[in-house]
This record gives C-alpha cells, structure tokens and sequence, in this order.
C-alpha cells in the first residue's frame, strides 16, 4: 500500500509538471500581454507532433526538445505580432481570435499528420523501469519531474535577477507604470507570448512519450492548463506551479480512489478555490 | 415586438437599420416555404439563437462572459424530458425548463458574483462540467450518455418553427426594451464602472445575480426547446464545447444589441451545416472564420452590415 | 486506340439513354437513377479514425462490385457525424429529407444510434448499422428498418468470460471506461466469466480521454490479479497499454481485453510492447478464408497499411447492402422486399460465417478469441481459438 502511494504520489507529480509547463506559458502570457490564450493547447499539439516529426526525421528526441519550442516560440511571435497586436485591450476579440486559432491549427494537424493515434516512445536512455530495491518506477515520469522543477527554479531566477524578467514583472504588474519606466510593453508582450508557446511547444515535445497524441487532446490540455492557472492565480509563475501541483495530485489520487469522480473532483477544487479565494490561491487582485 | 419593429422601421434614422432586421426576420421565416431538412435546421438555428440571445444580454450588457450556458440549456432539455417522462402535461413541462435553470443560476451565481473577469468564465465552466458530469453519471435518471428519447413525441415542425421564432423575437425585443428601462441602464453602468456604481450605494451583486438568473431561464427555455425538436437528449449538450459554440456566436454576430446573437446562430448554424457536408475540415473553416471576423469586424458582423447595408451607425 | 473505343462506347451508350428516353416503359428510366447511399461517420474529433477506416472498409467494397448492384449505380453520400448525436440526428434529416437517400448505413456512436432511431423508424428508411454496440439497439429498441452487420457489446465480449476463466485465469481485474459501451461489455464478460467459476478481483470504471492510466496500473498492481480484462478504446488503449508495459507488469499480469483494446490502430501506435495480449473479437488477420484472405490483399495493396475489425465492419455493411439491392434487382419501391432482402443476405465475410438474426436484426456470428503478434512483418492479432457462433439473445 505505501509502494502504490509512493508510486502514485510520482505519478501526480510527474503529470503535474506536465501542466505546470503549460500553465507557465499561459500565465506568462496573461500577466503581460493579458491574453487569455485559448489556443494554448493546440500550441501544445503541435509541439507534440512536430517533436514526433523531428525526433524520427533527426533521429534525436534531444534535438527535438531544442527545437521544436524554438519553432513554436517563432508562430507564437508571428500571431502575437499579426493578429493579437491590433487587439489590445480587447479581451473578448483576443479570446475570439484565439479560439478561431485553436480551430485551424488542430485542424490543420489533423489534415497533416492523420486522425490515427500516435504514441512517442522516450528516447532510449530514459526508456525503461528503473529498479531501487522493491520499487519499480519508470524513468521518463521521473525526468518531467526533474525538469518541470528546474524549469520553476529557472524562470524564478531569471524574473527576479535579469533585465527582461524585471521588465516582465513590471508589465505584469501595470503596464502603464513600466512604459512610464521607459519600458516597451509592446515589445515585452511579443517577447513573452513567443516565450509562453514556446513553452507550450516544450510541453508537447516532452507530455508526447507520457500521453498519447490523438485529435481533440488540444482542447483536453487547454482546459488543463486553464484550471491551473485559474486555481493558482493568475500572472504568477509561483501559482502555476503550486496550482498544477494541487491539480495533479487531485487528478491522480482522485483517479485511484475514485476514478468515477476523477474530472468531476477537478471542477469541485477549482470552484472550492474560486469561491474561497476568487483571485485564486496565489493571485492578486486584478485592477 | 412587432410593434418595436415597426416603430423603429418609421423611426427615419433607424429606417434601413429596421430593414436589416425585418431581413433577418425573412430569413428565420423562409424556411417554412422550403420544409424538410432546411426548416429543421433553421428551428435549431431559431433555438440556439434564444441561447445566444440570453448569453448576448450577459455579456454584451451584463459584462458576464459565462462558458458555462450549456448547462442551463441541457437542465432545460432534461427537465422538459423527464417531465414529460413522468407524465406532466406538455405546458407545465415547458414551465419547469426556465424554473430548474434559473434555480442553477441562483445556486452557483451566489458564488460566480463572488469574481470577475476571466475568474467568472472559469467558474461557469467549472459549474458547468459539474452538471455535465452529473448527467452523465446520473444513469438511472438522465440514461447517461445512450441519451433520452421522447419518443411518441409529435409537434408539427411548421408549428414548432413558427413558436421558437415567435418566442426568440419576443426575447429580443422584450430584453432591449428592458435594456431601456432604469434596471437596464443600471447594467450598463455596472459594466462600465462597477466600483463607482457600487459606492453609490447600488447592490450591483443583485443586478448581476438577476440578469444571470433571467438569462439562464432563457437559455432553459432554449433546451427544452432544443428537446422537444430533436425528440432526443444526450449529455453532450451540457459539454463545455456547446458553451463555446454558444459564445462563438455571440461573437461572430456582435455581443451588443441582441441582434447580432440572433444573425451569428443563424450564420453559424447554417455556414457550419453547410461547410461540415463537403469537408471534415470544418473546424478550420470556422476558425478561419472566427480569425477574419475578428480582424475585419472588430464589433461582430451585424454592426457591419448595419453599417454597410443599414446606413446607420451600428448598435452601440 | 483507346480513345476511339471509348468514343464508341460513349455513342452506345448515348444510343442507350436514347433508347430508354423514347421508350415507354418510364420504369427502365428509373432504374438508371443511381441508389443513394447516406453515410453517417464520424471524420471529425476523437473518433474521426474510426470514420476513416469504416469508410475504408465501405469503399473497398464498392471497388469490388464496381459501384454496381441490382443494374443500377450506387453513390455514397457522406457526412461527418461530429462525435455528437445532435448533429447524427440533423445529418440524417439531411440525407433523407434534402439528398433524398434510399438508405443509411454507419453511426459510429450508441447515441448516435438511439437519437436517430425514432426518426428513421417514422420514416421507413433500412439502416445498416456498421459500428454502434449499445446492446439496446437491437433488443428493446429495435426497429424492424434497423439491422447491426457489426457486432453488440454482449456478443463481442460474453464469450470472451468462461474461455479466460478456462485458459488464462480465474482472478481477473476487470476495468473499463466509464461509459455506456464500457459498462455493457464489462457485463458481459462478467456474466460469462462467473458462470464459468471466475472471480473477478475488482471492478473499475475511468474516465474517457484520460492522459494518464498510471492510477489504474497501481490498483492492479496491488490487487495482483492474473489477468486484466480491459474494456478501452483510441487513445486510452494507447495510454493503458504502454504505461502497463511501463510500469513492468506485463511480467507478471496477462492482457485479455475487449478486441477495441488490440485493434489494428492501437497496436501501429504502441509497437511490440503488446505482444502477447489476447483479446476476443469477431474477426481475425490470420484467419483461413478466401474472402478473408481477398480483402486483405486488396486493403493493404491499396492503402498500404494493416486491415483492422473497422474496415471490416465497414466492407460487411456494404456487402449486405448491395446483396439486398441485388435481391430485389435494383427496385427499392417496395420497403418490405428490400428489408426482407437484407434480413436473408448472404454475403461472403472476411469474419468467416455471418448471418443476420431475422428476430433481432443483429448479425449472428463468430467470436475468436486472439493474440498479438507480428505476422507478415506487421504487428496484428492470430488466432487463437474459435469461441463458437453467437447470436446476441434480443433481450
């Protein structure tokens, strides 16, 4: 019993970072360009299969892993320049443009790359169950997890120490202060939205060998990384983090004891957190 | 509404807007000389069309983006359903759908009003795939997802066209008159400034909580139309896509005015139908769609038609 | 040279229309008025795979015959079902009531199913349902213009209990997604399996589209049952089968799961990890028939890619259809004929023997129990046993 908590307790954790990296780039995005970024999950999508492509075409999941957010990240520039600039301050048209985007990329991958269901294997040096006595854990779950909390502590590390992350910050936390600073929000808010798909990207390439590929898994994580971002709080990289956590360990532990309930307990914390604490568990008071 | 209609049509000014609208009026209408398949898919269009009216009104007025709609038109399938399951007669059927939805609206709008902004379209949705959920589990009850079948059930589609148009006009005008009114103006304010309005003492959660429980009644209506038109319920109807779908109406037609809702149901009811025949591409199309709308008609297309055809300025 | 042949045959066949035109039988005309066909798959969203290959499947079929039966062209009309009963019940109103089909064939989901059964009942249009499993379509809502050429979730998985009680194991973990198909062939499999002295260790239901089953390989693993009778489908086979394998305990658990589980598709999408599992369904790669062995070579040579039951499904649905057309010599005028007609098709299946139960409407067949394995350079399922003919009950 303590060797299935154990392992469950890995699980959660594991598929949590997997959020954490999607709620990341969505918080991103919403704190400083005030996005809601409703096609974050076809984002992820196509970071998935454009890993799946490069990892078979370059014969390395490492390459893949580097390239695939860099490719991603540019789109992300290319929409945030071309179709969310002209918006600003329109919450509803960015929505809406959004949506229509999700709509185009999932279905353009669906034309490309098949309705079939596709699986990544991980690459051979994490493939396999790594054995600690009685214990018998697969590698890979244990590598997202190593990553997704390098991940954190990067990210805190460069908003708190370098000159972007302090632009970030103060745009995040009123853009009409930081451009008074001399700060460019425009500039800041390309930047970041090419940052958070990027980021979306990375999740696909490294959620692909975890969970399998299949049409409408875009609106699935979509939904995902909303929830997290909603129950942590909104614009900050520290409520995705503890919220995707929260979130994942609800989503596992409910699964094992009460699979019939699992999604239903997901909305219950989300509308718990929000009834408590509307701005969500770590969030500040938007103006 | 008739009368609306007909005043705003002498109204000078407004003369080729009124037109505009006696044009889409025509549009919902016509498919009664054609029957069959097109008559069906215009009463889905009419019945979306009172959902998105009533989303219209809470978001485009009311500042409340809900995504969680879906909820309050499948409660009002299913109550209309199971009522009739049970052998109520078919008018107070139609009398609980609005009732059982509105009762949902006061139970989760208590803490909706709680939040704002993007927080309200995570609470309704979150409230929305609770109903869902319930739905589906709730086997014995709703037949989970093998759906319910009213079977037996037999309303003349001509009648039943001719009652959904007559109820969505009498929505839209009841609900711009009512935008009229000190309690619509009051809305207004709310969304524009809900800090200033509140510290003159207005109880702006009341005025919220009630526009959210008139809207979902609204939307009920609209389920247990959607219903009695299909003969068929299934779960999928309370998904959060068909709450998606609701709000990509309202947008594609323009939030405010209520008109556009009803112009973007009946575009997207039947550009979907139609694109969906010939490719399983649609999603693209739509999206294209949606993107194209955003960038060439910031408003939603009815206030560019009413610019461009209506002369006028467009509803604000 | 070819093109004055088909010149040629252009003036006959303008001579012919001619013919027909002028003569007074109007009702030769008619009959060269192609027979519609509305399908009705999903090509959009979760199932859209499923569509694709069930069309497959119809196509290929209709290829063989060369678009011909009763001396009349067939068209196939189709539309996208969405994963959505509403818009099945709108598509369907579509193709009756604006392209005006003779029949409809497809529908993916029971749902689906059950939302345009009254409609197609009222108005006397022959479905042939080519996937749809709910039990209930063919027993208490069944429709006498409503035949299943595909199979019910109890014919599909019922057999499937004494013979692992039998030959695997009498402690099996039984999980399913959480859904009406889930539901109705875990019960199935249980009804058999307990009357064959099974006992089953737990019984879990999961949500569709999980990303992640390993919760589920934990009950397993600590419930160390000898097998696991698995009822999933798409994505969540997927994700169940490699995180089982994953997790190491294909070592020390056997799989025998619903043939959804070990479908062709999923298998492409896994790779070897699954050898091994068995499955019930009611067809089989290996199995020894001429017809079997035709459709085969015709769906790889011309798609280049491993049948699976999808196609079949699909390549039967057809089968009876232009049988029945066949029947009644291309005349659809009188409905009782032509339901008559499909209620006593004989078509040669790549499933072996199939025959459809004139009580029920459902097709009576055979169930195979299976294995995974890597036969002709391709990862598919061999057959392991024959599990007799089965008729679903009706009731």
């Amino acid at each position: 019993m303590l060797l299935l908590l154990l392992t469950q307790l890995l699980n959660s954790l594991a598929f949590a970072m997997l959020l954490f990296l999607l709620a990341l780039g969505l918080s991103l995005i919403f704190g400083v360009a005030r996005v809601v970024n409703l096609a974050h999950g076809a984002f992820y999508l196509l970071g998935a299969y454009l890993g799946l492509a490069l990892g078979a075409s370059l014969g390395s999941f490492w390459l893949a892993l580097v390239l695939v957010p860099l490719l991603v990240g540019l789109l992300g520039v290319l929409v945030e320049r071309f179709l969310l600039r002209g918006l600003h301050g329109r919450e509803l048209e960015q929505v809406l443009v959004t949506i229509g985007l999700g709509f185009i990329l999932a279905d353009l991958l669906r034309a490309f790359f098949g309705a079939a269901i596709r699986s990544v294997p991980p690459p051979a040096e994490l493939a396999g169950p790594l054995f600690l006595g009685s214990f018998i854990y697969p590698k890979y779950p244990l590598f997202v997890l190593a990553m997704g909390v390098l991940l954190f502590l990067l990210v805190r590390l460069l908003l708190a120490r370098t000159p972007f992350g302090v632009q970030v910050r103060a745009v995040t936390a009123d853009p009409g202060m930081a451009s008074t600073l001399g700060i460019q929000p425009a500039r800041v808010s390309l930047l970041t939205f090419g940052i958070g798909t990027a980021l979306a990207g990375l999740g696909g390439v490294v959620g692909a060998p975890m969970i399998a590929l299949a049409p409408g898994l875009d609106a699935q994580m979509t939904l995902f990384a909303l929830i997290v971002v909603v129950i942590g709080g909104l614009g900050r990289i520290e409520g995705a983090f503890w919220g995707a956590i929260l979130v994942g360990l609800v989503d596992g532990f409910g699964r094992l004891f009460l699979p019939q309930l699992a999604m239903f307990l997901i909305f219950a914390l989300m509308a718990l957190v929000l009834a408590l604490k509307p701005e969500g568990l770590l969030g500040r008071r938007m103006a | 509404m008739m009368a609306e209609l007909s005043r705003e049509a002498r109204a000078g000014s407004n003369g080729r807007q009124g037109l505009l609208r006696w044009g889409l009026v025509g549009l919902l209408l016509l498919p009664l000389a054609l029957g069959g398949y097109p008559l069906y898919l215009a009463t889905e269009a009419a019945l979306l069309g009172l959902a998105a009216v009533a989303l219209s009104l809470l978001l485009g007025h009311g500042g409340v983006p809900s995504l969680g709609q879906a909820a309050f038109l499948g409660l009002g399938a299913y109550t209309v359903g199971l009522a009739l399951k049970a052998g109520l007669p078919l008018g107070l059927a139609l009398l609980l759908a609005p009732l059982a939805a509105a009762l949902l609206a006061l139970l989760t709008g208590l803490l909706v009003f709680r939040t704002h902004g993007i927080f309200i379209l995570m609470l309704t949705l979150a409230f929305g795939q609770m109903v869902y959920s319930a739905a589906h589990k709730w086997t014995g009850l709703t037949g989970g997802d093998d759906g319910l079948s009213l079977s037996g059930l037999s309303i003349h589609p001509v009648l039943l066209h001719l009652v959904a148009v007559g109820v969505l006009l009498a929505a839209v005008g009841g609900l711009r008159a009512l935008l009229q009114t000190p309690y619509g103006k009051t809305l207004e304010a709310i969304r524009q400034n809900e800090e200033k309005i509140r510290s003159l003492g207005v109880p702006t959660f009341y005025y919220k909580l009630s526009l959210y429980l008139l809207t979902a009644a609204l939307t009920g209506l609209a389920g247990s139309g959607l219903a009695l038109h299909r003969s068929f319920i299934s779960p999928h109807d309370l998904f959060w896509l068909t709450s998606a779908t609701l709000m990509v109406m309202v947008l594609l037609g323009g939030s405010r005015g209520l008109w556009g809702a009803v112009f973007g149901a009946l575009l997207y009811t039947f550009v979907q139908a139609w694109v969906s025949s010939f490719t399983d591409l649609w999603g693209l199309f739509v999206g294209s769609l949606l993107v194209l709308t955003v960038l060439f008609a910031r408003e939603g297309l009815w206030p560019l038609l009413e610019r461009r055809l209506g002369g006028g300025r467009g509803n604000a | 040279m070819a093109t004055i042949r088909r010149r040629q045959l252009i003036k006959a066949g303008l001579g012919l229309a001619g013919l027909a035109a002028s003569s007074r039988f109007s009702f030769s005309l008619a009959q060269q008025e192609p027979i519609r066909i509305g399908v009705v798959l999903s090509y959009s969203g979760p199932y859209a795979r499923l569509g694709q290959e069930i069309t497959r499947g119809m196509e290929l079929y209709l290829e063989k015959v060369g678009y011909q039966a009763g001396g009349r062209r067939i068209q196939l009309l189709k539309e996208d079902e969405e994963a959505d009963p509403a818009v099945a019940v709108r598509k369907v109103r579509k193709l009756v009531e604006q392209d005006r089909v003779n029949l409809l064939s497809g529908i993916i989901l029971s749902s689906s199913a059950y939302g345009i059964r009254d409609y197609v009942h009222e108005r006397q249009i022959p479905l042939v349902i080519a996937n749809a499993a709910a039990n209930g379509i063919t027993r208490e809502r069944r429709s006498p213009y409503i035949f299943r050429t595909s199979i019910s979730a109890w014919q599909q998985h019922y057999p499937m209990g004494p013979w692992v009680a039998r030959n695997v194991g009498k402690k099996v973990f039984l999980l399913a997604l959480d859904y009406a198909f889930g539901k109705e062939a875990t019960a199935a499999f249980k009804e058999g399996f307990l009357q064959a002295g099974g006992e089953p260790v737990a019984e879990l239901y999961t949500p569709l589209g999980s990303t992640d089953y390993s919760a589920v390989i934990s009950r397993i693993a600590a419930a160390r049952p000898e097998a696991v009778h698995a009822v999933l489908s798409g994505s969540d086979a997927v994700i169940f089968l490699r995180q089982f394998i994953q997790f190491g305990l294909n070592r020390s658990i056997q799989l025998a799961v619903s043939g959804e589980v070990t479908d062709e598709n999923v298998l492409e999408a896994i790779g070897d990890a699954a050898l091994g599992a068995k499955s019930a369904d009611h067809w089989v790669y290996t199995l020894n028939n001429s017809a079997n062995r035709e459709f085969i070579q015709a769906y790889r040579q011309k798609f280049n890619a491993v049948p699976n039951h999808f196609a079949v499904r699909g390549y039967d649905a057809m089968q009876f259809i232009v049988d029945a057309i066949n029947t009644v010599q291309g005349d659809l005028s009188n409905r009782q004929r032509l339901l008559g007609a499909i209620e006593s098709a004989k078509i040669i299946s790549p499933r072996g023997f199939v025959q459809m139960d004139p009580e029920t409407n459902n097709v009576t067949q055979h169930v195979y129990a299976r294995e995974v394995a890597r036969i002709d350079g391709v990862l598919t399922n061999r057959l392991l046993a024959d599990l007799g003919t089965i008729r679903d009950p009706g009731k």
